[in-house]
């Protein structure tokens, strides 16, 4: 191994081995195996953890189908107005989940009081799903795009039905591709607190909130969070052996045509409307409420804008280290895992993603209790704040980082190499501009989950400093969302959060055009 | 594209970078700092931890600023986790809760300075420690909101403990809150454990369980429950938001005898032993509690400040909601909130919580 090789690799490890800090907290803060046995005392406990389970697999599911399914249908048919669709589709990016099961609970509420839409197990599943789809789309487009026609081609010219080419060319060849933006559904799925508890669906992760909150029985909150951990460790390995290895045979030259696209002929309407429903179902609830409060008739808040563009440059400040410093921090991980792959390289990237799936609370009180005995002088500071956004968002730094250096071939990196480049000079001069717009869009991912982050944010904040998400929570009193007093800073959530939507988009766009 | 372009876009993304933090920089916040305030405690700043409303919060400590110059850093949203997992590194003077549990639970754990009698003295007795360990500055009552267009009044239960009669069945939500689980522990050192389980499991079968106090008052006045059992509070903050009482569908009602039903919890102020500014810290405790000080605040009619919350201290009304002591509650000792294990089990082996 050359020494730059080595040197990566344990910047890599270093990396990995500092994600998984959090759990040394739930060790050395004291667990019981008392409290996690008591837990199966209780006659709900089992119905929970089934929840969880089902909640994970549904809404990623759902997430396949509807991202996948989008992106199909803007990358391989004529369907119109594909710049407006795509932008559409990717924006309930921008809003976070809590706000928006809240907005779907109050408009369930508003519409039809008398029923349980929202709160059913599908009902949940859907609000939920209708937030993250977003991430399978964005990885969806890409994976589309890059499918060889020229496989589909030949295996129709030796008769394959257009079905079985489907789920035998097309689906295998996607498989891989997607993999990681499904992982991160579930894993939002398994961490998130706020959207669960509005659409009334328990699970692992609102019972321990509830322990912490309600019951201040921090032990049994810890031991739960392992089993969480347990969780979401079996779905790492289970995701890895689910999506397999990544093949991609190619017939002739390493370019891909551009796609044929399936014609929609008279159905281009009826499509269209149908592809509409989505974003409509996604951020319809969100902003229909948003307005509705700002023009409230019996308005008698008075708005602090000032307070609120405070609260905007706040986020957008930390958004942007975030995203930054996990770009920086997330590099040597993607770099060895998809240069050099094995079981180190492999261990290291997995156990970045285990911190995304313990529930922020808990990730936040592990870094209070680290940081007042480690590092005193960090402790309220934005500084420790940026770290815990890193921790928890850098799967999505490392996941889209892969796909931009997976574009950098290594045939060109061994061609710079056979005419005498260093590792460094490569990497700075071949792979990374290569590699740049996943590099962005990583950045881009972080600093946007970042900036709608919620319950880390509240322990670790400075003092007297607000971000939009908490701003926005100060005026719910810790119960529901009042969409009178929350809508300015839903408003500046909003239009914060499509900048970098846009930016995304802007690469992505040109994909289906 | 040329090598050229490719390293023009990375220098134009990274100075796009550099850029934006140069310009958002101007956000690491200075400590505010209020002019014109004089008096040994000007230079002071109380850090206080509080799980208590925000506004509420800050119309206290900021008319407490104006008056003496002392400024305040806060934390809001905390928790005992947080004090007990920052150790002895711990920043915080003080804890405003909203619960009594957060107060009596870290009193039990030593973590509390005493507050002066005479601090205690000023307000209502029974509301707060017996050890003068915390000391009550605002409360809130549980009370049933009911939605006349489906009930009258006149057919409401009596009692806490009849709204599970068979003729309620179905009609009335709740929600497993800190509140609830309060109730549920002074139902447990009252009526006993096998009545309190009796009784909810009976909550259980015949209500319908919202999660939140917030859902509860919607629900209610919505039309989707006739009945819910939350806190007064919530109703009036609705009130504020739809233009005025008048504007309600639902009403807020108090069982007519003193009843578990009514019971009322304090929000408790307390000075941590590990403060660094013990005397500034009973000084503002002591201003909070008085009536020419923060309960000035409370009883204002400003929803906005007062967070439609009682005010405790002798001889003081809330313009909004009225006084603390037109409402028949029992008197008891709140201490019992620091140990809450008992109820804890009752509704996680009930399923009502997990």
């Amino acid at each position: 191994m050359n020494p730059s090789r080595a040197a990566i690799a344990i910047a890599a490890m270093a990396v990995g081995a500092l994600s998984l800090l959090p759990f040394a907290y739930l060790f050395a803060a004291g667990m019981s195996t008392e409290a996690i046995g008591k837990l199966f005392t209780y006659p709900t406990t089992a119905g929970d953890i089934i929840r969880t389970v089902g909640l994970t697999l549904s809404v990623s599911a759902v997430c396949v189908v509807v991202g996948v399914g989008a992106a199909l249908l803007l990358v391989r048919t004529t369907i119109p107005f594909r710049k407006l669709l795509t932008v559409l589709l990717a924006m309930p990016l921008a809003i976070p989940g809590f706000v928006a099961a809240y907005a779907a609970y109050s408009a369930n509420l508003m519409f039809a009081p008398r029923t349980n839409i929202v709160t059913t197990f599908a009902g949940a599943t859907a609000i939920i799903a209708l937030t993250l789809y977003p991430y399978v789309f964005l990885a969806g487009i890409v994976a589309v795009r890059n499918l060889d026609p020229a496989q589909e081609e030949v295996a129709r010219s030796l008769g394959t039905r257009p079905v079985a080419v489907f789920w035998r060319i097309t689906v295998p060849q996607l498989r891989p591709a997607i993999a990681s933006s499904v992982l991160i559904v579930a894993l939002h799925v398994l961490a998130e607190y706020g959207a669960m508890v509005q659409l009334r669906q328990r699970t692992l992760t609102t019972t321990i909130m509830a322990n912490m909150l309600d019951y201040g029985d921090y032990e049994a909150a810890r031991s739960l969070s392992l089993l969480l951990a347990g969780l979401a460790f079996v779905l790492l390995v289970g995701g890895r052996l689910l999506t397999g290895r990544a093949h991609r045979q190619s017939i002739g030259s390493q370019t891909v045509r551009p796609p044929t696209r399936a014609r929609l002929g008279r159905a281009h309407l009826a499509v269209l409307v149908a592809a509409l429903v989505v974003p409509l179902l996604a951020l319809g609830p969100t902003v229909y409420m948003t307005i509705h409060g700002l023009t409230s008739p019996h308005r008698q808040l008075v708005v602090n804008w000032a307070e609120v563009l405070q609260a905007a440059r706040v986020s957008l400040t930390y958004a942007v280290w975030a995203g930054l410093l996990a770009s920086v921090v997330a590099l040597p991980v993607a770099w060895w895992v998809s240069r050099h792959p094995s079981p180190w390289s492999n261990l290291t990237e997995r156990s970045v993603w285990l911190a995304h799936a313990i529930p922020g609370a808990i990730l936040a009180l592990a870094l209070v209790f680290l940081a007042t005995r480690l590092l005193p002088g960090l402790y309220k500071t934005p500084s420790l704040l940026v770290i815990a956004y890193v921790i928890l968002y850098l799967p999505l730094a490392v996941a889209n980082q892969r796909v931009g250096l997976h574009a950098a071939l290594t045939k060109y990196d061994e061609a710079a190499a056979s005419l005498g480049s260093g590792a460094w000079q490569r990497l700075r001069r071949v792979s990374l501009p290569i590699a740049l717009p996943g590099l962005a869009t990583g950045a881009l991912l972080v600093g946007l989950d970042a900036s709608k982050e919620l319950t880390t944010t509240l322990m670790l904040l400075p003092f007297n400093t607000q971000t939009l998400a908490t701003g926005l929570w100060a005026t719910t009193n810790g119960e529901s969302l009042d969409f009178t007093a929350a809508s300015p800073y839903a408003v500046m959530l909003l239009a914060l959060g499509s900048i970098p939507v846009y930016l995304i988009m802007r690469r992505t766009v040109r994909y289906i055009v | 594209m040329s090598r050229s372009g490719l390293r023009l876009r990375v220098t134009t993304a990274i100075a796009g970078a550099v850029a934006l933090l140069t310009v958002t920089a101007g956000c690491s916040s200075s400590p505010s700092s209020e002019p014109g305030a004089t008096g040994s405690d000007a230079a002071t700043t109380l850090t206080v931890y509080t799980d208590q409303h925000a506004a509420l919060v800050k119309g206290l400590t900021g008319a407490y600023t104006k008056q003496t110059g002392v400024t305040f850093d806060i934390q809001q949203d905390a928790t005992v986790g947080q004090i007990q997992a920052e150790g002895d590194a711990s920043p915080a003077d003080l804890f405003l809760s909203e619960d009594p549990a957060p107060v009596a639970q870290l009193g039990k754990a030593g973590l509390l300075e005493p507050i002066e009698a005479s601090t205690v003295a000023q307000v209502q007795p029974g509301l707060s420690s017996p050890q003068d360990l915390w000391v009550a500055y605002a409360a809130r009552a549980r009370v049933l909101y009911y939605n006349p267009e489906l009930i009258d009044e006149a057919d409401l239960p009596k009692t806490l403990l009849t709204i599970t009669d068979p003729q309620y069945k179905g009609k009335f939500a709740y929600a497993p809150s800190g509140a609830f689980v309060a109730t549920t522990q002074y139902l447990i050192s009252t009526i006993g454990l096998d009545a309190s389980t009796d009784f909810l499991k009976k909550v259980k079968a015949n209500g319908v369980n919202e999660q939140k106090n917030g859902n509860v008052r919607d629900t209610v006045e919505a039309g989707k429950h006739a009945m819910g059992l939350s806190n007064h509070y919530y109703w009036w903050i609705k009130a504020a938001e739809v233009g005025g009482p008048e504007h309600m569908t639902s009403k807020i009602y108090h069982f007519p005898e003193t009843d578990p039903g009514n019971l009322v919890l304090s929000s408790g102020a307390a000075i941590l032993k590990n403060s660094t500014h013990k005397d500034a810290a009973a000084k503002f405790v002591q201003w909070l509690t008085s009536k020419d000080g923060g309960q000035q605040i409370l009883s204002s009619g400003d929803i906005d400040t007062s967070g439609a919350q009682y005010p405790v201290a002798l001889g003081t009304s809330s313009e909004l909601v009225g006084a603390l002591s037109d409402i028949a509650s029992p008197t008891y000792d709140m201490s019992i909130y620091a140990d809450q294990s008992q109820a804890q089990d009752l509704l996680k082996s009930l399923g009502i919580t997990t």
